[in-house]
């Protein structure tokens, strides 16, 4: 809008433009949103995938043309300026800025709830402010940072999906052989239509945080809930709900779970969820760790080392010692430890390796790393 | 891309007419069902940013008596 024209660099080669252009797809998400594009497509979630293929890449196709046409920056803005009329093409604009405006809002919520479903005790609120301020100050120090940070977060994410489809190849021939791995059946099977008529209109949110899992409306804080006695006997609603909250049905499971082949079967988990048959080795997150069970249904919360201890690969008597006669605030009823400074932090820096090394490096501690 | 083909006069012959009528029909129309098929949220949220988005072109070309604004990207 000034009247000098604005001054851009060309910074990016091919090469990591390409990359930038991958990174921004994100592409480890399809396993973040599985669960829930496999309950919205009845199991058929590869079919879902081709059709949306179909309007990327044709959408793509146009686009590379239209950029070898106006090599210049400025996206579909500049492409409907140029071609169609400069007022439609400040109206794409318009739209455009309103995609940027909640793509990282998106990433940024999805990764929050990730992050605060592994560590409950650090509100989501803590972890978006964390998020824009870290993106913020990437994009502030400047490009060529950002692509190599790209570069490591992609090589990541391929080494994940790489495992992913392998290990997921091996499941596939280990539990039906090779029809296991022909089977069309996840592309379209005869009852995809069964459920249709229960997704209509609000319904169909395509993410909701896994945190209101358990949450019912008069029952308090969906986050503060345990599972044992004292909860049953506070008059807690243990009954089992679907991820908006609602409660199951049976005859809906068993009418889902029956149309589906083998391959595509469920079991129940450790905590008596459904989840799909192939990722049964996977542990769903730490919370299912056996021990942390055992003592969820006991009813009592475990010491933060006893807890973070096999999943940081300490051995029970790595941390026997550091074990305290006042409970760990996370040990505690959230109702109990209010006001406590240090309760945001996540558990495992005050019990784990982080904890062990700050205690041997302080000058009044007499242990050493080794003890 | 349409419009642009049209003024470039480049849907000549079969490869003419598909690379610039037929590749970028399909990907609008798959876009434009995608498009209908979201959340009615979602929908009004977006239908809402349009309008703000008019009003202000509205404003800004003094209801259309003016070319809108440029942000020019040289290089």
């Amino acid at each position: 809008m000034s009247d000098s024209p604005q001054r851009l660099t060309r910074t990016l080669t091919l090469g990591p433009l390409v990359l930038f252009g991958l990174a921004y797809m994100a592409p480890m998400i399809v396993l973040g949103t599985f669960g829930v594009l496999d309950k919205a497509s009845n199991g058929t979630v590869p079919t879902a995938y081709l059709l949306a293929l179909v309007a990327m890449l044709f959408t793509a196709i146009s686009y590379g043309r239209m950029a070898r046409a106006f090599p210049v920056a400025g996206s579909a803005y500049t492409y409907t300026r140029r071609t169609i009329d400069s007022r439609v093409g400040f109206l794409v604009g318009w739209a455009v800025l309103l995609d940027y405006f909640w793509l990282p809002t998106v990433i940024w919520l999805i990764g929050a709830s990730y992050l605060s479903a592994e560590f409950p005790g650090v509100p989501t609120w803590l972890w978006i402010v964390a998020f824009i301020a870290l993106t913020t100050i990437l994009n502030i120090l400047g490009l060529k940072l950002a692509t190599n940070i790209n570069l490591l977060l992609m090589a990541m994410q391929v080494l994940v999906l790489i495992f992913f489809i392998v290990l997921s190849f091996g499941h596939a021939a280990s539990t039906a052989g090779a029809a296991g791995i022909l089977s069309a059946t996840p592309f379209g099977h005869p009852g995809q239509h069964a459920l249709r008529h229960r997704r209509r209109g609000r319904d169909r949110r395509l993410f909701v945080p896994r945190i209101r899992r358990h949450h019912h409306p008069d029952r308090g804080n969906p986050r503060s809930r345990t599972y044992g006695p004292e909860s049953h006997r506070a008059g807690h609603d243990h009954r089992r709900r679907d991820f908006r909250g609602g409660l199951v049905r049976d005859a809906a499971r068993g009418e889902q779970r029956a149309h589906q082949g083998p391959e595509l079967g469920r079991i129940r988990d450790r905590r008596g969820d459904w989840r799909p048959a192939f990722l049964r080795d996977f542990p769903r997150r730490s919370g299912d760790h056996p021990v942390r069970l055992r003592h969820r249904r006991a009813g009592q919360r475990l010491p933060a080392a006893l807890r973070d201890g096999p999943r940081l690969g300490l051995a029970e008597e790595d941390f026997r010692v550091r074990q305290r006669t006042v409970p760990h605030p996370f040990d505690q009823h959230p109702a109990d430890r209010r006001g406590r400074a240090d309760r945001h932090f996540p558990g495992h820096l005050h019990g784990g390796i982080v904890h062990q090394l700050l205690r041997a490096l302080s000058p009044h501690s007499r242990s050493s790393i080794s003890a | 891309m349409i419009a642009y083909a049209l003024r470039q006069r480049t849907l000549r012959g079969p490869a003419g007419w598909i690379l610039n009528l037929v590749i970028p029909l399909i990907g609008a129309a798959v876009d434009v069902w995608l498009l209908t098929n979201l959340d009615s949220n979602a929908l009004l949220i977006g239908l809402c940013w349009l309008v703000i988005g008019v009003v202000i072109l509205v404003y800004l070309t003094r209801g259309f008596r003016r070319p809108p604004p440029e942000v020019t990207f040289s290089e």
